[in-house]
């Protein structure tokens, strides 16, 4: 390959590599930690913070053009500026110049200005968010958290169903299990609107749980051993309508960050407001508005014996049909009768599910709830087996590790590896004179390379990784050691410049290959079968493996060449004794 | 021409010395046994601080206040609907005293600082309870200090051991400093039923009576149920033997039986020293000790193969009838390669075991073992064996026996290719 072709090659790598390392460096050093919080946060969270942001700004605006209408729009203003340039152009209208912030301000309605302003901080909070996503992650032990792996006891929910008329086999009957343990796990965690939490099912029955930075060590136990908290509470429509006037004036001021009431004086204080969610298109939660309800439970979940999707017999509309023991169906009977024309929610986690209006008493036990499309129905369907289908969660494994405890260990690993490779590199000077810049270059890129690929494919570090990283980098030289010698070798046997760096590399090759393709075996299996601290050191080796073999063979070759040819260099700075 | 040292005179003696020392690590895991870290062994390791409240926080705004600590400052991440966003940043520097630090606090809209005890105590060595939550709320958040002015009140191992001698097998150490120690609780679980959480609570509050509810702040937590450490073992074993098998494969391929065997050979020889290693100074053995095992797998066999591709190619070239000399020739070709590689290595295994702490200073520890370990077995134990199986070798058949390699020819200056 000529070595025009082969400098394109290695230019093309390190720029490729520079892509993937960007979303990590926008995230890690230009990103203000008070914007990492933010767009850490659930969509739901960005969502109540851009309006209410927005809700203020445009307050802000409205008064600043009572105030001084012809001010003309900054610099830092050009977004509105370029918005009302186009909302001008849609009228056809002449487009003031200079533009005054009344100009501008009139030329949107209030719910365009509001939307238009909620865009721009929710277009920067997920933009944060994008770099995140696309960026290498901290292990637990670097950044502090939690991790838990839960079993589910599925056999216990096979054995519970045993006999009961759900016809359901076995197998279908453990997935669903299963995926419904998961999915109230996430939605429990999830109301914490805890930093990115990562829960995933491993293995058949296991489910890992990740909550980097948080330690909510005192929470967590209560979020996996609690159980599906299912009831039916009657809705307090005077207070909800209370609470709507009341949260339109203090859009700021109205909840905590744990969701909470800040003056729980607005409502009775035998009810509470709840969320009231549906499923979005991507099946998550999403909150519709806000109900206060009783907070006494009108009736208990465990009191549901069946639920199913059926549909109404004269419409053929989907309705959600449930069945009651005999006790709830005394319970609800006398709800029912009592509260004709109230609201009924059904709250599940603390989350409002669905709510209907009670038409008349039901005393039977066979509750039919309408007015929905078949999606709908079978999202409340799910919500209703959470009261029956209980699944056995317990914990496996757990580890907590402080933040600063985090800290500390990023800054120990960071100390070796810069330690680490100053120590290698020095040597590599000191030992193969002018090569060893050869080896420098060739390990300073091995390092740039491995953190790229970390990074392109989102993978996290933690401290086994970084030691992995040092070790890569010790055995790389490797490489580099064995060419070097080899080029020796033949210097010694009386070769001029070229020809020992030819045969230096040539012979090497498979020695480099075989050594490399063997220690990549090991690699490539730590990672697939290991877990936790082995996977993440096994990723680094793996991934360092193969960079070094391109550091070595590519970039250090072109190296050596470009100083014979180019410079026409006569002689190999490579060793005190060989010239 | 180099002079060729006569590595093969060694090869029994150090067959010999590494049989004695894997002998001795048998007998020492016969009487010792290997001390299990939590991963193989279930249990809870927790390690408390036990030191006085020094502050309570407290917030009443609608927005997300995170707490920090560094060890130069503490932060307020401040987020989220109804407030300026912003970090607020307090230097220990500028705040040297807890009172100060405090009064900084007040100033920020919504929290509340309250200061207990005495408010004179250095900022610096500041500290929080790991298993709360850091985002402030009503609830107060708790910030603890060690008072480094006066010894008696530092609690000491046997006080801690005291406090927990309700439980059975509870095994505490001491880390860090005299005046600063962290307490590292181990308790073991036996039966198979679930009893984290129960443990955990048991334990706090065992430690909360005998220092009191403020004083005691838990750094971490490492929980392991006996199922889940069970598939680890069993995971475990699997992976070194397959990790070899599939080594031993592609050796297989690349050269010949006797070569691969005698590589796997070193590979065991390695990982039994190493656990020799591990037995005799008790040192933990961990998922990570696991890991620095398989990375001396994966580099002892990369030493090795240098050296085999090297005997392949003089067997080409040599004139010789005693395979012997072929082995000495080769490794001493390739003697300076080996210990470069093995020196660079080991400053980055050492640079580790200095600057690091906990599992992965023994993971270092355990590494550089390996190392050294490594370089050995790939000179004299995989050469060794060779040596043994071709004793009655015979110039010529080498050609039938080994694969005919692309590159093992010298090149002439021909073949480079021409510049532009």
């Amino acid at each position: 390959m000529s070595k025009k072709s082969r400098l394109f090659i290695i230019l093309a790598v390190l720029a490729v590599c520079f892509a993937f390392l960007w979303p990590s460096i926008s995230w890690y050093v230009r990103t203000p930690k008070e914007m990492q919080a933010l767009a850490l946060g659930s969509l739901e969270k960005i969502k109540d913070y851009s309006s209410a942001q927005a809700l203020k700004d445009v307050n802000a605006l409205k008064a600043a053009v009572n105030a001084t209408p012809d001010t003309v729009l900054e610099k830092d203003q050009k977004w509105l500026k370029d918005a009302a340039v186009k909302n001008f152009k849609l009228k056809e209208q002449k487009i003031p110049s200079p533009m005054t912030i009344k100009d501008a301000v009139t030329s949107f309605s209030k719910e365009e200005l509001t939307s238009l302003i909620e865009t721009r901080y929710r277009d920067r909070i997920l933009k944060a968010k994008n770099y995140y996503k696309n960026s290498v992650k901290l292990g637990l032990d670097l950044s502090g958290g939690m991790n838990v792996i839960v079993k589910a006891d599925l056999d216990a929910v096979v054995k519970a169903q045993e006999g009961s008329e759900n016809g359901t086999d076995t197998e279908t009957l453990r997935k669903t299990a299963m995926a419904q343990a998961i999915e109230t796990l996430s939605s429990r965690i999830d109301k914490f609107g805890l930093s990115e939490p990562v829960i995933r099912q491993q293995g058949e029955d296991r489910i890992y749980i990740e909550l980097p930075g948080a330690a909510e060590a005192d929470q967590i136990n209560s979020i996996i051993m609690g159980r599906g908290i299912l009831n039916f509470r009657l809705v307090d429509s005077d207070a909800t309508e209370a609470f709507r006037v009341y949260f339109a004036s203090h859009p700021e001021s109205t909840f905590d960050s744990q969701g909470n009431l800040i003056d729980p004086s607005i409502i009775p204080a035998d009810d509470e407001v709840l969320g009231l969610y549906t499923k979005d298109d991507y099946g998550l939660d999403q909150r519709m508005g806000y109900l206060a309800v009783k907070k006494e439970i009108a009736l208990d979940g465990k009191h549901i014996k069946s639920a199913m999707v059926g549909s109404e017999s004269v419409t053929n509309k989907p309705q959600v049909e449930f069945t009651l023991d005999e006790e709830g169906a005394k319970i609800f009977g006398k709800f029912t009768g009592d509260h004709v024309n109230e609201g009924l929610a059904i709250v599940s986690d603390n989350k409002i599910k669905s709510y209907a209006s009670i038409k008349t008493a039901i005393p039977n036990g066979q509750v039919a709830i309408t007015g929905f499309n078949q999606e709908e129905a079978r999202n409340l369907q799910k919500v209703l087996q959470t009261a029956w289908l209980d699944v056995p969660l317990s914990v496996e494994s757990q580890q907590v590790i402080g933040a600063s405890l985090g800290k500390t260990a990023i800054r120990q690993g960071f100390m070796a590896l810069a330690i680490g490779l100053a120590a290698i590199l020095l040597f590599m000077l000191i030992y193969y004179k002018g090569a060893g810049i050869n080896a420098c270059v060739a390990q300073i890129l091995n390092l740039y390379i491995m953190f790229s690929i970390l990074s392109a494919f989102n993978l996290t570090i933690t401290l086994p990784s970084i030691a992995g990283m040092i070790l890569t980098i010790g055995m790389a030289v490797d490489a580099n050691v064995i060419i070097f010698e080899r080029i020796k070798e033949e210097r010694a046997l009386g070769k001029d410049r070229a020809a020992s760096i030819a045969a230096g590399f040539d012979n090497a090759f498979w020695a480099i290959m075989d050594s490399n393709i063997t220690t990549f075996i090991a690699a490539i299996f730590m990672s697939q079968l290991g877990t936790g601290s082995i996977q993440g050191f096994a990723v680094s080796l793996a991934i360092g493996v193969i960079s070094s073999v391109f550091t070595a063979l590519v970039v250090s070759r072109l190296m050596f060449d470009f100083g014979t040819e180019v410079v026409h260099k006569k002689n190999i700075s490579i060793s005190w004794r060989v010239k | 021409m180099k002079k060729t040292i006569k590595f093969s005179k060694a090869f029994l003696g150090c067959a010999i010395f590494s049989a004695l020392l894997i002998i001795s690590g048998i007998v020492g895991l016969c009487t010792k046994g290997i001390n299990f870290g939590i991963d193989f062994k279930p249990g809870l390791i927790e390690e408390v601080r036990i030191a006085p409240t020094a502050m309570e926080l407290t917030y009443n705004g609608s927005a997300q206040v995170t707490a920090n600590t560094s060890r130069t400052s503490f932060e307020l991440v401040i987020s989220g609907v109804g407030a300026d966003n912003e970090t607020k940043t307090f230097a220990y520097g500028q705040y040297p005293t807890i009172s100060k630090l405090a009064e900084g606090l007040n100033g920020v809209e919504g929290i509340t600082a309250n200061v207990l005890n005495s408010g004179d105590v250095d900022s610096y060595g500041i500290y929080t309870n790991n298993a709360v939550s850091a985002v402030l709320s009503a609830t107060p958040f708790r910030v603890y200090v060690i008072n480094d002015t006066g010894s008696a009140d530092v609690a000491t191992v046997d006080q801690v051991r005291n406090a927990l001698g309700a439980f059975s097998g509870v095994n505490v150490k001491a880390l860090g400093t005299d005046t600063d120690p962290d307490f590292q609780i181990r308790v073991g679980v036996t039966d198979s039923e679930d009893t984290n959480k129960s443990l955990q609570e048991d334990i706090t509050s065992s430690l909360q009576k005998a220092f009191g509810v403020d004083n005691v702040a838990i750094v971490k937590t490492d929980y392991v149920g006996s199922q889940f450490s069970q598939s680890l073992v069993s995971k475990s074993i699997w992976l070194v033997v397959a990790t070899m098998v599939l080594i031993w494969l592609y050796a297989t391929i690349r050269f010949h039986w006797d070569f691969a065997l005698g590589s796997i050979m070193a590979l065991c020889h390695d990982t039994l020293i190493m656990f020799t290693f591990i037995v005799w100074t008790q040192m933990e053995f961990t998922t990570t000790t696991l890991a620095a095992i398989l990375t001396i797998v994966g580099y002892s066999i990369n030493a090795t193969v240098v050296i085999l591709d090297r005997v392949r190619e003089n067997m080409k070239t040599m004139n010789t009838k005693k395979f012997n000399d072929i082995l000495d020739k080769s490794l001493t070709d390739t003697l300076s390669r080996s210990l470069i590689t093995t020196i660079t290595t080991m400053f980055a295994s050492v640079a580790l075991y200095i600057f690091t702490t906990g599992s992965i200073k023994d993971f270092a520890l355990a590494l550089t073992v390996g190392l050294v370990s490594g370089c050995y077995s790939s000179m004299y134990i995989s050469s060794g064996f060779i040596s043994l199986m071709r004793r009655h070798w015979e110039p010529g058949e080498n050609a039938n026996r080994v694969r005919p390699k692309k590159t093992t020819a010298h090149t002439n200056v021909s073949e480079i290719p021409a510049a532009e």
